[in-house]
């Protein structure tokens, strides 16, 4: 079990909601995720949309936490007003702080991110922000008020996995109190285990799930590697060592040294 | 009279109104929702106390998936 932001939660693995193929494989995949939590988001309705919406009715059966997103935002003020909306639409404090700088790669703007986390914070929210592995940034953050942070991997979407765990080490090195969540970019299982083993807390995707061929069997693939990476990170990874050491005893063994006789 | 907007649907009201009594009204709304008025967020208590003025604009949101 994990404590996060006052919640006790089962599992490190935080799936998003956006781009599967029905509804159906969806719920299907939340379900063989074991995922506690799962993102979320918010639209204008339509013109001719009638009332509430399919997605809304099915997602609330599943009995997750919902993390609301402010995606699509690009400025502060944008970012602060969608995420009260969220709160009172998903009654929840929770906010997945989105705040676009570029287009092209979705960076996040870390001004606009920065000043948005700080009112958000003061207005009781509980905010996850998507920032950069940036360390100053990362500390920043913490400085306004921010117990979860949610670095990138990669672009969002991009599927490259760990573009420079040496920043991402030095993020856990340095900030070892703070819930560490990688959001975006992990494409593979594998990088999962690996970030894990890095040891962050949890990990936060969507497009390797839901654009993978079978989705519900790559979200068992993603739940069982974060808990492979999980319990290595707590088992303890051996050092790496730079000459080979035999892992049998050689001493006694009928052929120790026979070839120098 | 005046006019305002309904997820960009003009429509006109006899007399103001407040945004509680305008949404009683509108059977395309129920369910769970939230309200921006001028893209400002309007919190369910306000609702009553909140008077529509002449070219307002009422968005209704939504949940929807996101990642």
């Amino acid at each position: 079990m994990w404590n996060l932001a006052d919640k006790i939660i089962s599992s490190r693995f935080i799936l998003g909601t956006a781009q599967y193929p029905s509804l159906d494989i969806l719920c299907d995949a939340i379900t063989e995720s074991k995922t506690n939590i799962i993102t979320v988001s918010l639209k204008k309705q339509l013109q001719h949309d009638q009332t509430e919406n399919g997605f809304w009715r099915e997602i609330k059966k599943l009995n997750s936490v919902f993390l609301p997103n402010t995606a699509g935002c690009h400025q502060a003020i944008d970012a602060v007003n969608t995420a009260e909306m969220a709160r009172e639409l998903f009654q929840t404090n929770w906010i997945k702080l989105e705040v676009i700088g570029d287009e092209y790669n979705l960076q996040p703007d870390i001004f606009e991110l920065l000043k948005a986390a700080e009112i958000l914070v003061k207005q009781g929210f509980e905010v996850f922000p998507y920032c950069t592995d940036d360390l100053v940034l990362c500390q920043r953050l913490v400085d306004v008020g921010c117990r979860i942070l949610m670095p990138w991997a990669a672009p969002i979407g991009s599927g490259k996995g760990i573009l420079n765990p040496y920043a991402l080490e030095t993020l856990r090195a340095r900030l070892p109190d703070i819930a560490l969540i990688i959001d975006a970019g992990i494409g593979k299982p594998s990088e999962a285990t690996r970030i894990m083993e890095m040891g962050f807390d949890g990990v936060l995707l969507n497009t390797a799930v839901s654009l993978a061929n079978h989705p519900v069997k790559m979200a068992a693939a993603f739940r069982d590697a974060i808990i492979a990476g999980r319990q290595a990170y707590e088992a303890g990874l051996m050092p790496e060592r730079n000459v080979a050491h035999p892992s049998t005893l050689l001493l006694d063994t009928p052929f120790w040294l026979q070839g120098t006789e | 009279m005046i006019n305002i907007f309904l997820n960009g649907e003009a429509i006109i009201l006899e007399k103001h109104c407040t945004l509680g009594d305008f949404l009683k009204i509108q059977s395309k709304i129920s369910g769970n929702y939230a309200v921006a008025l001028n893209k400002k967020f309007i919190a369910r208590a306000d609702y009553e106390h909140t008077v529509l003025n002449n070219q307002d604009h009422i968005t209704i949101i939504r949940p929807m998936q996101g990642g």
